[in-house]
């Protein structure tokens, strides 16, 4: 079914909208979620909430892109059930990937609203090359472990870590320069 | 934690841009082998081609009128989402409509009694890339009514996942496939295929709309073929849930099966089915009706050789802590029902 079609049916409050949406994009979710969560039980719960984010959202919104929102909303989801997990320091060790990832990026905080963060972010993006924005995207939006990467983008573990570390100092240099963040 | 967050304002086309390779056969499962055609076609069905190939690149205003050897399903079939030996089984139609600077044409067209399968041709006077330079070339949207005589309360279901599935052969023309179905309902002996198209819609990385509005009414005669068409009763039944049916068609095999009112408040219910040519899920696309317990999934008849493995699963009843736990072996030992079909 088409996008379109599927963002009809939750205009029209019809229950096929979710699972048409489950049909199309379920495993997507899921395999987004995963990546974040590193449990089962954790990332099919997740894509549930997934999909009464998207029945209690639409309407009044009108996604452009239905696929890069149900993207965000799983994303969302998963990310809250980490900081779940991670404030009360449950289940830690389920979640070793997203903490190594975290590491990477030290302890910064960032003294801004979101949104100025992500204005800053897509000028950065739109500055880089397609397959290093792609090597940053796997990493830093879906999780991937460098070895995923490694066979995703067709690179060398020391050339995808490079990059990172060359794309992470270029970004901080820039939200440095911005004032929003400290050295 | 904020850059994170902040991470979500991220643009969507960079969003898509990224989806990795793996995961895009989570969303729609397409498994194409574009090369195959090539093969297939012999000597000088190839050599053909490539004089066409090459004059699309070289002179594409010229190549629009060359016709396809074979028409679009030949040119197509093996990379389609369904490939199939369509050629043997459809019926040329050449019926031609003009609208807005956009000529579609519905060339070819075969219908298995489940399932409707129209080739279409669209034709711009100017450039699609005027649009913009970055769109989706396998896939063109568009918005319709369809119906069949008779029937007019019975709206067809466009099945595909992004609009027509095919190609760009140069910047002015699309050649591409859908196909309709009426859920579990079979198509009359024979029909008319009304179809009215209100605009078209190259699919823009940008994810911005562009669509091109004007009228595009067909009316075609189809005459189902019902040449190699195989029903296969099952009813293999465990715990209220069944694999009831397989039908086989030349393109097509779709699997029915019953299910009891247990999942209606979750997404756990699937169906997935192992072929002898790959370890993936074939299954291609599927709808499953909670109301009456009810469910189909479609696999191209390509994917199978030899034998077809079907497995039920309670998606929340798969181990944790496995690395892919839609992998053939897990599936096969946690189906509440399973059976293998035959395909020989």
């Amino acid at each position: 079914m088409e996008d379109i079609h599927i963002i009809r049916l939750y205009e029209e409050r019809s229950e096929n909208a979710i699972s048409e949406t489950k049909i199309k994009y379920g495993r997507l979710i899921l395999a987004l979620v995963y990546h974040i969560l590193k449990s089962r039980s954790d990332a099919e719960e997740c894509e549930n909430d997934t999909y009464f984010g998207m029945w209690n959202t639409i309407p009044p919104k009108k996604p452009e892109n239905l696929k890069a929102y149900i993207l965000k909303i799983a994303r969302n989801h998963a990310l809250k059930r980490y900081a779940y997990y991670h404030a009360e320091k449950r289940n830690i060790d389920k979640n070793i990937s997203y903490d190594e990832i975290l590491k990477e990026w030290g302890e910064t905080t960032y003294g801004c609203e979101e949104t100025e963060l992500a204005d800053c972010l897509n000028e950065f993006l739109e500055g880089l090359s397609v397959k290093k924005r792609k090597v940053f995207l796997c990493r830093y939006w879906y999780f991937m472990s460098v070895r995923e990467i490694m066979a995703e983008c067709e690179m060398g573990k020391s050339q995808i870590e490079t990059m990172l570390f060359r794309i992470r100092n270029d970004l901080k240099a820039i939200l440095e320069e911005k004032g929003y963040c400290q050295k | 934690m904020d850059l994170f967050w902040a991470m979500n304002g991220i643009r969507d086309a960079y969003i898509l841009e990224a989806v990795p390779q793996k995961w895009k056969y989570y969303e729609n499962k397409r498994q194409k082998n574009i090369c195959k055609k090539f093969l297939k076609l012999g000597f000088t069905a190839a050599a053909m081609l490539i004089v066409i190939v090459c004059v699309n690149i070289r002179y594409p205003a010229f190549a629009r009128n060359i016709p396809f050897v074979g028409g679009i399903f030949g040119y197509l079939q093996d990379s389609l989402d369904f490939s199939g030996n369509f050629v043997e089984y459809a019926d040329s139609v050449g019926e031609q409509v003009k609208s807005n600077g956009i000529t579609a044409t519905i060339s070819e067209i075969y219908c298995d009694e489940k399932n409707l399968f129209v080739a279409y041709r669209i034709e711009s006077d100017k450039p699609f890339d005027r649009y913009g330079k970055d769109y989706v070339k396998t896939n063109m949207e568009y918005h319709s009514m369809a119906a069949i005589e008779n029937h007019p309360e019975i709206k067809l279901s466009d099945v595909g996942a992004g609009g027509l599935q095919g190609e760009f052969v140069d910047e002015f023309t699309f050649v591409g496939v859908e196909f309709y179905s009426l859920y579990e309902d079979s198509f009359p002996d024979s029909f008319t295929f009304h179809i009215v198209i209100s605009s078209w819609n190259v699919i823009l990385i940008d994810a911005s709309e562009k669509p091109i509005y004007g009228s595009w009414r067909f009316q075609i005669p189809v005459q189902v073929n019902y040449e190699d068409i195989e029903t296969r009763e099952l009813n293999v039944v465990n715990q209220e849930h069944s694999i009831d049916k397989v039908v086989i068609s030349p393109v097509m095999i779709t699997v029915y099966t019953s299910f009891p009112d247990i999942y209606r408040d979750t997404v756990n219910y699937d169906v997935m089915a192992f072929g002898d040519l790959s370890d993936v899920d074939i299954t291609v696309q599927g709808k499953f009706d909670y109301d009456i317990g009810k469910g189909f999934v479609r696999i191209s008849r390509d994917s199978v050789k030899k034998t077809l493995e079907l497995y039920v699963i309670d998606r929340s009843l798969l181990p944790e802590n496995v690395e892919n736990p839609y992998a053939r072996e897990i599936v096969k030992q946690n189906a509440i029902v399973s059976a293998q079909v035959d395909m020989q």
